[in-house]
């Protein structure tokens, strides 16, 4: 089993760094995310693939000294472009993020409570998170190889269930660039030839 | 039969320089006793010049000056005053000033001087003498001031001393023939331009407008001031209550009164209304004066009336001003808050000036004729308070002004016997046209004052109940005494029971009272504490971390000391954090902070700007106190004067975080100084969002309880600085056009003068 890798977004530079130490001593690689008033979502993005981040704990306010946005909304994005990639809140202001309409309020954690209490329970929940991750990736890779196996003889919603597949795992890096149009199946690339054909007709 | 031995008694020149200290408090009294020498001595210019370049004071005037016997017998002569061996000069002028302490005036102000002196029938005479070795040589006669004359002019004496162009340029305008000039080298104290101002402002109020005419003074502050700006001129507004303007014109007597006692604070239109004035009062109120004509040939008895008609036509100005009030008064009677008149002024009485020389003894300070008028005995006759029946008159030291008379009211005889009574017809019908001008004032004055007081009554029944029952209880008490009854002492009648009822609940209210004070500032521990809640609550947890890392680094035996030592650092300073939190909430309950006594407000200022700078660090929020230079002390309760200062500064952090002000706005100014009236000014000031919303409209409205402009605030912090601004007979001025917040907070000594 290789090495749980978590990331950790905060303007606080000071608690950053103990909580660093803190994870690297339970066994996680710990990554810290440097955000400034200059950061877009897209950085974040980077990151996360560059260093193979597989959670992400993040602070709720961020742009009272800097970036542009809050914690919520990297929330927010990280849901839709990193399909079910553990993130949470990891605030002190609880009552504050509870009143962001971008999460729910199981996402937030607060700062305070862990710190007290050493961080403990909070290793196990981020282990097993990590796992739950792992475990969907693998079976999305099991079903990708089924589907892509008999591509062309797929029908339509295999095909869509290929691609999407194929998209959730180039996103972390699973598979190999390829383009879409070659996991169409036969039959798909006869209707979409057919189509061309009638709107050549049509004009 | 033994010999007999005579011993002198001696006198240390030391006690000489200690008695006089004593007299002359400050820099002022010494400029001021300087300033009536030279009025007292007819001048009509006196020239205060303060060379910054040399370091020394020139004081000249034109008055009469001094002989060389002048000086011996008594400039030289320690505690003689000329008035008491001397009352009337050569000329028939009487000398006026007491204690004989004017020339230890010099000593407070610099260690040596010198005098030039001259009169009309002598030459110019020098005097120096060095007022150090009063502080050397064992006994007074031992001190010797040179004396010497010379041929020169007293301009010549002058030019020698001053040499700047501006100052010399007071020669040209006014007669320097005779006169004394001072020279006061080494100066004491430093004459700050602070202290200058000060001194300045002051000395606008010394010389009453209506002598301005007669008797100019300058004060030359710098190289480059020029006549116009070193001349001191009076501002009026500020130097009365009531003010009656009057012109006696062929048998006619027209008087003018101002009203300048009144502020309505905001309540204008309401008082107007509800007090029965009528628009011409409305008018009246707003500086335009009340003007009556009155014919005097029909006023006075028969045989006066053919002096009436003979006297001709003279003029004056009369001035009137409370000596002081009680805040109630003040709130009840609508008074504008000034500055309480000095006793004893030389300048006050009421003068008269025949062609602009002065005719003494008319109103001159500590003699009989002080209150030629007779206004006391007038008063003493009708002692009525103003809001009562009977008509209200004014005492003499109220009220100081002028009467102008010129050689062609002859039938006026001017020259008052040793008793100061004149018995001519002509003076009689003189004062009293001035004593019908004065009552102008007076009725009009008493006219507002009970329509006010009628006011008040309708606003507060209540007190009127407290009042007159209180007065039955007396008088049943007197009647029981009267009829010696032999009544059984159980029996109280209604009144009385009502009379113990009022008086158990007056207790219970101050028990009450002394609660809230203490409440009120645990309050503000708690205000600051809710301001301050999500700090402190991280600080269990941050320390809490840092422990834990702390941990990690030692058992693994990781010899990264700097991160070791940097956690530690950072652990510092939540204990520090947490320290000051505790400062600034529960060492204000100290003991020794609750009890009342006299306190120099700028350490306690100081302390508490001190326990709140690291909070304020962690918030990069910067405070800025100025001090000033001289201390200031107060009765008070330490607490008060801390429970202000913690609930503003919480405010202004509290403001900072809600509105994210930026950085460089993120700033609090402190100052505290000691007004003119007595009062301690507090102004307190912050850069961030200020009073908003309809508060900006109406800010009077943020002090009132339980109103909050914070979504968890408490709606205490500022009615609390509003009721201790109340108990110390003070108010809280809020300004809110101000690029920020604004707050200015005077106190006063919690006891008040009884008029």
């Amino acid at each position: 089993m290789s090495n749980y890798v978590i990331g950790i977004i905060d303007d606080d530079v000071d608690g950053t760094k103990d909580y660093k130490d803190i994870y690297e001593d339970k066994g996680f690689e710990t990554h810290i995310f440097d955000i400034d008033e200059d950061s877009i979502y897209h950085d974040v993005g980077n990151w996360i693939i560059e260093n193979k981040i597989e959670l992400i704990m993040v602070d709720y306010l961020l742009s009272n000294a800097s970036a542009k946005f809050n914690g919520d909304k990297i929330l927010n994005y990280v849901k839709q472009n990193f399909y079910q990639l553990p993130v949470i809140i990891l605030t002190s202001r609880v009552k504050e993020a509870e009143k962001s309409n971008y999460i729910e309020h199981w996402f937030i954690q607060s700062k305070d409570e862990l710190d007290k209490k050493e961080n403990n329970y909070m290793v196990s929940e981020i282990k097993h998170a990590i796992d739950v991750f792992r475990f969907k990736k693998e079976k999305w890779m099991e079903e990708y190889k089924k589907l892509f196996e008999k591509k062309e003889k797929n029908n339509p919603d295999e095909t869509e269930r290929l691609k999407e597949l194929y998209r959730y795992l180039r996103t972390y890096g699973e598979v190999d660039d390829i383009s879409t149009e070659y996991l169409n199946s036969d039959l798909s690339q006869k209707i979409s030839e057919f189509n061309d054909i009638m709107k050549k007709l049509l004009k | 039969m033994d010999r007999v031995k005579e011993i002198p008694f001696n006198v240390s020149a030391r006690m000489a320089v200690l008695i006089g200290r004593e007299n002359i408090p400050n820099l002022y009294s010494a400029i001021t006793e300087l300033i009536k020498n030279s009025y007292d001595a007819d001048a009509d210019a006196c020239v205060i010049y303060y060379d910054d370049v040399n370091d020394k004071v020139c004081l000249f005037d034109n008055g009469s000056g001094m002989t060389e016997q002048d000086i011996i017998d008594y400039w030289m002569n320690l505690g003689i005053s000329m008035k008491l061996t001397k009352p009337n000069s050569k000329k028939g002028r009487i000398r006026t000033g007491s204690k004989g302490v004017g020339r230890f005036a010099l000593d407070k102000i610099a260690e040596n001087c010198t005098m030039i002196t001259k009169t009309e029938s002598d030459n110019l005479l020098k005097w120096d003498v060095e007022w150090e070795k009063l502080n050397t040589i064992e006994k007074i006669s031992d001190v010797y001031a040179k004396l010497s004359y010379n041929n020169h002019s007293y301009i010549e004496g002058i030019q020698n001393i001053v040499h700047n162009k501006n100052v010399l340029k007071i020669i040209e305008k006014h007669n320097f023939e005779i006169g004394t000039m001072l020279e006061m080298r080494v100066l004491r104290e430093k004459w700050t331009q602070r202290k200058i101002s000060k001194i300045r402002k002051q000395l606008t109020q010394l010389i009453p407008s209506g002598l301005c005419k007669n008797f100019k003074l300058y004060f030359f502050t710098s190289s480059e001031m020029n006549i116009e700006e070193a001349l001191i001129s009076v501002v009026e507004e500020n130097t009365y209550d009531y003010k009656v303007i009057f012109d006696y014109n062929d048998s006619i007597l027209t008087t003018k009164v101002f009203r300048n006692e009144f502020d309505f604070r905001g309540e204008f239109e309401y008082v107007m209304k509800e007090g029965n004035f009528s628009q011409e009062d409305r008018n009246y109120f707003n500086g335009e004066p009340k003007i009556e004509k009155l014919n005097i040939s029909e006023e006075v008895v028969k045989h006066l009336v053919e002096a009436s008609k003979k006297i001709g036509d003279f003029s004056g100005e009369l001035y009137f001003r409370k000596l002081s009030q009680q805040s109630k008064e003040r709130e009840k009677l609508y008074y504008k808050y000034n500055t309480s008149i000095r006793k004893s002024n030389i300048f006050g009485g009421i003068k008269l000036y025949r062609d602009n020389f002065r005719v003494r003894p008319f109103g001159e300070v500590d003699t009989k004729s002080y209150d030629w008028l007779n206004l006391n005995s007038r008063k003493n006759a009708s002692p009525s308070s103003i809001t009562h029946t009977g008509s209200w008159k004014v005492r003499a030291e109220q009220m100081q002004g002028t009467i102008h008379i010129s050689k062609k009211n002859k039938g006026i005889n001017d020259t008052l016997s040793r008793d100061g009574i004149v018995d001519t017809h002509e003076f009689s019908v003189f004062e009293k046209i001035i004593i019908k001008a004065i009552v102008k004032l007076e009725e009009d004055r008493q006219d507002v004052m009970r329509k006010l007081n009628l006011l008040y009554q309708k606003k507060h029944p209540v007190e009127v109940f407290e009042k007159e029952i209180k007065e039955m209880a007396k008088n049943e008490r007197n009647n029981e005494k009267r009829q010696d009854n032999n009544q059984n002492f159980n029996d109280s009648s209604t009144i009385q029971k009502t009379i113990k009822l009022i008086e158990h609940k007056n207790e219970v209210i101050d028990n009450l009272e002394d609660e809230n004070r203490i409440l009120r500032t645990l309050a503000t521990s708690g205000i600051i504490t809710n301001s301050y809640s999500h700090e402190i609550s991280s600080f269990n947890s941050l320390l809490s971390r840092k422990l834990n890392v702390l941990k990690i680094k030692i058992s693994k035996d990781d010899k990264n000391y700097r991160r070791i030592n940097e956690v530690l650092n950072s652990m510092e300073d939540v204990l520090s954090n947490y320290s000051s939190w505790f400062d600034v909430t529960i060492q204000t309950l100290e003991s020794n902070k609750r009890i009342i006594k006299e306190l120099n407000v700028n350490n306690i200022i100081r302390n508490v700007v001190e326990s709140w700078k690291t909070l304020l660090e962690v918030r990069n929020i910067s405070i800025n106190y100025n001090e000033s230079e001289s201390p200031i002390y107060l009765e008070c309760f330490e607490y008060d004067l801390v429970v202000i200062l913690n609930n503003l500064i919480s405010n202004s952090m509290d403001a900072f975080r809600i509105h994210k002000t930026p950085k460089n706005k993120k700033k609090i100014s402190l100052s505290c100084i000691l007004v003119d009236d007595g009062r301690v000014s507090i102004e307190y000031s912050d850069l961030g969002p200020g009073l908003i919303g309809e508060f900006k409209e109406n800010p009077q409205k943020v002090l009132e309880p339980l109103i909050s402009s914070k979504d968890n605030g408490t709606g205490l912090g500022l009615w609390i600085i509003k009721k201790i601004a109340t108990e110390y007979n003070g108010e809280v001025i809020l300004n809110s056009k101000y690029e920020g917040f604004y707050i200015k907070i005077l106190l006063k000594q919690k006891d008040d003068n009884n008029e």
